[in-house]
C-alpha cells in the first residue's frame, strides 16, 4: 500500500504543540522530541543560574513583572516549592493554587478554570495533574483562543511526563559524569506508573547514553517499553552490573493492592538498593532519587545517606533547572 | 402513486460493480423493472444518474440515537436524518440509552416515534439483562414481541459467566439472536490499545487479551451448547488475534457472525498523536498489524459487517484529559464514504467494500438479501465515488466528535431512496 498514514493524521498530529514554528520552545510539556542541542541549552542556562546560590542576593530581575501561576490539581509540596523558589529568584510574581478536586466538584470544568486564570493575565502556568496529557489539552485550548503569550510548564501529568524532573536528573548526571556518551544508566522500580522514568528515558537516549537499563518486576514495567530504547532487566543483580548511574524510583504504597506486588518486604529484598547491591555497580556510580524517598522500601538508609548518593544536590539543581526553563520560555535568555 | 425512474446508473452488486449503466423502474416502494419499463409506467420523477453508482442502501448495526455525556438528549431526528444523508436505510440501536432498553414500553415508544419520522428504519437491540447489570435476565421473549431484533449488553460486559451461559440458553429457547461485545470485565479498561505508544503516553490501555479471553469464554459456552446454541453476533472486534480466533470458530461451524467499527479499518493507536480525545474508542485503537488483519478479515468474510458505531458526544465530554473523555465518534453519515476510502486504499471494487454494510449487514438483521431484480425493496443510495467532500464543522453540525473533522473524504451521496421515495437529495 502506497499510503502508510491516513491523510488527516499526518496533518493534524504532526505539529508538536510545545514548539513554535521557528523551533523554539513555546511550552515545556515533554522531553520527547527535544533536540540534544535544546537539552544542553537548558542545562547550560541552569548552570549559569546555579552560581547565584553562592551570592548574597540570590535574585535576578529577568522575569520582573511576570505572573506565574502554580496550578496543582494533584498534591505536591516539593515540586511546587521548587517552582515557587525558582520564580522568586527570577523576580516573577508567583501565585499558588491548590485546586485538586475543589473547582471540579463545584461543577467548573478544567478548561473553565484555565479560562479564569488566563483572564487574570497570567504569563505562565505550571501545571500538575493526575491525568496524562492534561497540559496538552490546556495548551491546545489556549492555542485555540489565540492566547499564545501564555507558556505552560508541565510539572507532572499522570504517568506521561515530568520534564523538569527529567532535566534536573540530566543536570545531575552531567554535573557528576560530564560525558553522557560513555554511560550505563539504570532506572529501577515502578516504571509503569512513573512519569519521571519516561522523561528520563527520552532525555538519556537523546543525550547519547548508549545503555539505558530499566529494572523491575514485570508487573511494574509497561508493555513495549523496550521500544523507547531501554534494556529490560527483572533481576537487579544483573541489571546493576557496572552501571555508572542509578536512578531509584519511589514506590507508592498502593502498589501493594491490585496484585502488582505481594509486600514491601519482598520488594525491598529483590528491588531495594542496599550496599551489597550497590557494590555491583561501577565503584564511582552515583545514586539518584526524585524524592520523597521510602527508606527500607526502595532504598536502604545506608545508601540514601551514603557518599554515592546525590539525592540532595538533585534538589538544589532542580531550582536552577526550573529557573532556566522559566527564563527560556519567557524569552529571557537567548 | 409515485413512479420513479433512475436512468444511466451503474449498479453496485454484492461482489462487483457494473461497467455499463442501467435504468431502474420503481413503483410502490418496489423495483418493478430493470432496463425495461413495466406496463403502464409513467415516471412521476426521472433522475439522470450518469457517472454515478446505485447501491442498495446501507444498514448500520450500531447507531445511538441519544447524546452520550451531557444531558443524554434525544437526537432521533438528527441522527436518522444524518443516516439518510449518508445512504443508510436501517440502523440497529444498542440498548445502553437512558433509560436502558429493557422494557417493552420503551421499545414500542422508540419504534413508534422513529417510524413516524419516516427516515431510516430503527431496529432496537434489547438489553440482555435488566439494566445491563449482568445479573437478572431481561424479558427477552416479550421484548422480542415488541420489536427487539436481538439482545445484547452494548459496551457493558457480563462479569458472571454463569449469567452469560443462562442468557445464551434462554435466548436460544426463543430463537433470539444475541449480540455481544467480547470484553473481559477486569481487563477491559483503557482508552488506547496496549503497546509501545500507550506506554509512551502513559495512558490506561487495554490489552488484546481483554478481547480474546472473552471470545474464548463465549466460544466454549457455544461449543458446550452444541446445536442448542443461539446465533451470536460478536460486535466490534479490534485485534488481529481476535480475527484469527473468529476465523477458526467459523471453520468449526459455531453459529457466529462478527462486525468491526469502520474506524478500526482506518485508524491506529499512534493517530492519537498528542492526546487527541477524538481518537478514543471502545474497543480502543490498536497497532497497524491489527488494522491490516482486520482489513483482511473483512475482505475474506471472517468479519461479516462493518459498522459506524455512531455516538454523538457532547462537546464538554471530549474536552477532558484523554483518560477521562467519553469514547466514540459520530459517523453514520460517512459510513459509505469511509467504506469507499477503504476500497480505494485496498484497491478493490467499491462493491466489495460496501457489501459488509449492505448485503452482509442485511443478513445479520434478518432482512431479505438485496438483489437487483423485480420485486426487491427500493431502499437505494445513489452516489458519486469520484467526488470528495470536506467535513467542515458547519457541515458536520453540533456534534462534531469525529477524528475526520476538516478533512476530505471520498464519495458523495446525491440521493437516498427509502421505500421507493426520495428521502434525501443533495442540493446542487
Amino acid at each position: 500500500m502506497s499510503q502508510t498514514k491516513a491523510p488527516w493524521t499526518s496533518l493534524r498530529n504532526s505539529r508538536n504543540p510545545q514548539l513554535k514554528p521557528d523551533g523554539k520552545l513555546q511550552h515545556l510539556l515533554t522531553l520527547e522530541g527535544l533536540s540534544r542541542k535544546t537539552l544542553h541549552h537548558i542545562l547550560d542556562t541552569a548552570e549559569s543560574f546555579l552560581s547565584l546560590n553562592n551570592h548574597d542576593v540570590k535574585k535576578v530581575p529577568l522575569l520582573r513583572g511576570k505572573s506565574i501561576f502554580n496550578i496543582f490539581f494533584e498534591n505536591s509540596t516539593r515540586t511546587r516549592t521548587t517552582f515557587e523558589i525558582a520564580a522568586n529568584r527570577l523576580s516573577a510574581d508567583i501565585v499558588n493554587l491548590n485546586i485538586e478536586a475543589s473547582s471540579t466538584s463545584k461543577g467548573e470544568t478544567l478548561l473553565d478554570t484555565v479560562d479564569n486564570l488566563a483572564a487574570m493575565h497570567a504569563d505562565m502556568f505550571v501545571i500538575r495533574h493526575n491525568q496524562s496529557g492534561t497540559p496538552y489539552l490546556i495548551a491546545e485550548h489556549l492555542n485555540r483562543l489565540r492566547k499564545d503569550d501564555i507558556h505552560i510548564i508541565n510539572a507532572g501529568d499522570g504517568q506521561h511526563a515530568h520534564p523538569t524532573q527529567g532535566l534536573l536528573d540530566m543536570y545531575t548526571i552531567r554535573h557528576y559524569k560530564k560525558d553522557f556518551t560513555q554511560l550505563r544508566v539504570a532506572i529501577i522500580g515502578d516504571i509503569m506508573h512513573s512519569r519521571v522514568a519516561r522523561s528520563d528515558i527520552h532525555a538519556l537516549t537523546t543525550l547519547g547514553v548508549p545503555e539505558v537499563r530499566i529494572i523491575g518486576p514485570q508487573t511494574l514495567l509497561p508493555s513495549g517499553i523496550a521500544q523507547m530504547g531501554a534494556h529490560v532487566y527483572h533481576n537487579m543483580n544483573e541489571g546493576l552490573k557496572d552501571v555508572d548511574v542509578i536512578i531509584m524510583l519511589r514506590l507508592q504504597r498502593e502498589r501493594m493492592y491490585g496484585a502488582l506486588l505481594p509486600s514491601e518486604a519482598e520488594y525491598f529484598k529483590y528491588y531495594g538498593l542496599t550496599p551489597n547491591k550497590l557494590a555491583l555497580a561501577a565503584p564511582d556510580a552515583i545514586v539518584m532519587h526524585p524524592g520523597p524517598i521510602n527508606r527500607g522500601v526502595e532504598i536502604a538508609s545506608e545508601v540514601a545517606d551514603g557518599h554515592q548518593a546525590v539525592i540532595l544536590p538533585q534538589v538544589s539543581f532542580g531550582i536552577a533547572v526550573r529557573m532556566a526553563v522559566m527564563a527560556i520560555l519567557s524569552g529571557g535568555t537567548a | 402513486m409515485s413512479q420513479l425512474l433512475i436512468q444511466n446508473a451503474r449498479l453496485v452488486h454484492a461482489s462487483h460493480t457494473d461497467i455499463t449503466s442501467s435504468d431502474i423502474y420503481i413503483q410502490d416502494g418496489l423495483i418493478t423493472g430493470i432496463n425495461q419499463a413495466p406496463n403502464n409506467f409513467y415516471a412521476t420523477q426521472t433522475i439522470d444518474a450518469k457517472n454515478q453508482l446505485l447501491s442498495f442502501a446501507l444498514a448500520d448495526l450500531s447507531t445511538r440515537l441519544q447524546e452520550k455525556g451531557g444531558n443524554h438528549r434525544d437526537l432521533s431526528q438528527t441522527v436518522l436524518t444524518a443516516a439518510i444523508t449518508g445512504g443508510v436505510a436501517h440502523i440497529a440501536v444498542p440498548p445502553d440509552s437512558r433509560p436502558i432498553l429493557d422494557e417493552p414500553n420503551l421499545i414500542r415508544l422508540l419504534t413508534n416515534k422513529t417510524h413516524a419520522l419516516n427516515l431510516a428504519k430503527v431496529h432496537p437491540i434489547g438489553a440482555l439483562t435488566q439494566g445491563l447489570k449482568g445479573e437478572q435476565l431481561a424479558e427477552l421473549a416479550t421484548l422480542a414481541e415488541n420489536g427487539c431484533i436481538a439482545f445484547g449488553q452494548a459496551d457493558i460486559p457480563i462479569k458472571n459467566t454463569q449469567v452469560l451461559q443462562r442468557a445464551l440458553a434462554y435466548a436460544a429457547s426463543f430463537n433470539l439472536p444475541v449480540w455481544l461485545r467480547a470484553q473481559d470485565a477486569n481487563l477491559g479498561n483503557g482508552v488506547i490499545g496496549s503497546g509501545a505508544y500507550a506506554s509512551r503516553l502513559g495512558l490506561p490501555s487495554m490489552s488484546v487479551s481483554a478481547e480474546t479471553i472473552a471470545l474464548h469464554t463465549l466460544f466454549e459456552l457455544l461449543h458446550s451448547m452444541g446445536k442448542d446454541a443461539p446465533s451470536v453476533h460478536i460486535c466490534r472486534i479490534s485485534s488481529a488475534r481476535s480475527a484469527e480466533l473468529i476465523r477458526t470458530a467459523k471453520k468449526e461451524k459455531l453459529p457466529i457472525t462478527c462486525d468491526v467499527n469502520i474506524h478500526h479499518l482506518h485508524l491506529i493507536d499512534t493517530d492519537m498523536g498528542y492526546f487527541n480525545s477524538q481518537f478514543v474508542f471502545n474497543p480502543p485503537l490498536r497497532q497497524s498489524t491489527d488494522r491490516a488483519a482486520l482489513r483482511a478479515a473483512v475482505l475474506d468474510g471472517t468479519i461479516d459487517v462493518v459498522v459506524s458505531d455512531h455516538v454523538a458526544v457532547d462537546f464538554d465530554s471530549k474536552q477532558l484529559p484523554v483518560g477521562q473523555s467519553q469514547s466514540g465518534a459520530v459517523g453514520v453519515q460517512w459510513l459509505l464514504n469511509l467504506l469507499v476510502l477503504f476500497a480505494q486504499e485496498s484497491r478493490i471494487d467499491v462493491a466489495l467494500a460496501l457489501a459488509p454494510a449492505v448485503s452482509r449487514a442485511y443478513a445479520v438483521l434478518g432482512l431479505p438479501t438485496p438483489i437487483w431484480q423485480k420485486g426487491s425493496l427500493a431502499h437505494l443510495v445513489l452516489f458519486d465515488d469520484t467526488a470528495h467532500q470536506t467535513l467542515s464543522k458547519k457541515y458536520v453540525g453540533e456534534h462534531h466528535n469525529t477524528p475526520y473533522l476538516d478533512y476530505e473524504l471520498p464519495a458523495q451521496v446525491s440521493m437516498t431512496i427509502i421505500n421507493g421515495r426520495v428521502s434525501y437529495q443533495k442540493l446542487t
